[in-house]
């Protein structure tokens, strides 16, 4: 329910990152296959990829284990996200694998990095805009 | 992991996945223009 939810708010915002001269790209970890069932849940048409092997995850440091995955704060905010409408799907991908986001620039520079540290931790939308301007 | 520890020659060179399963390599992400990525836990 919380990509779902994360990824839906991201759609509603993709002409915001495009005014700004950016691409807004999502990154999940199951199986490609399974790419237009997502986008139909959720309403995104932007790039998207995954990494099945979640190098990259771990290459962030992006937390994985059961401590991130449920959490007092984040079974408020699954009813939060049941109460909008976002249910839980069929799970594809690893359940235990925590996101992030980072934002690098064609100059090579990182702009933005934030790293979730349980489920239902998102990137703030209006913070990934803001890393744009500087 | 600290923000200033974050370097694009770690991770430009790793690879992730488009539709058809090709890979497609990070760093070709930010070439033309800043790429804002989202890290989502699974695709549910």
């Amino acid at each position: 329910m919380f990509c779902r939810q994360q990824v839906a708010e991201l759609a509603q915002n993709e002409d915001r990152f495009e005014k700004k001269d950016a691409d807004l790209v999502v990154i999940g970890s199951g199986d490609p296959v399974h790419f237009k069932e997502f986008r139909e849940k959720t309403g995104y048409g932007g790039l998207l990829f995954t990494d099945p092997s979640l190098a990259s995850f771990g290459a962030f440091g992006f937390s994985k284990g059961l401590m991130g995955f449920m959490s007092i704060t984040s079974l408020s905010k699954a009813a939060s996200a049941l109460k909008q409408g976002h249910r839980q799907g069929s799970i594809q991908g690893s359940t235990l694998q925590l996101g992030g986001a980072i934002v690098v620039d064609s100059s090579d520079t990182v702009r933005y990095f934030f790293a979730g540290r349980k489920a239902g931790d998102h990137p703030d939308v209006d913070d990934l805009l803001k890393a744009l301007d500087k | 992991m600290e923000f200033n520890n974050l370097s694009t020659e770690n991770f430009g060179g790793m690879h992730v996945l488009d539709e058809k399963g090709e890979p497609v390599q990070l760093s070709s992400l930010w070439l033309k223009r800043t790429a804002v990525m989202v890290f989502v836990r699974h695709f549910g």
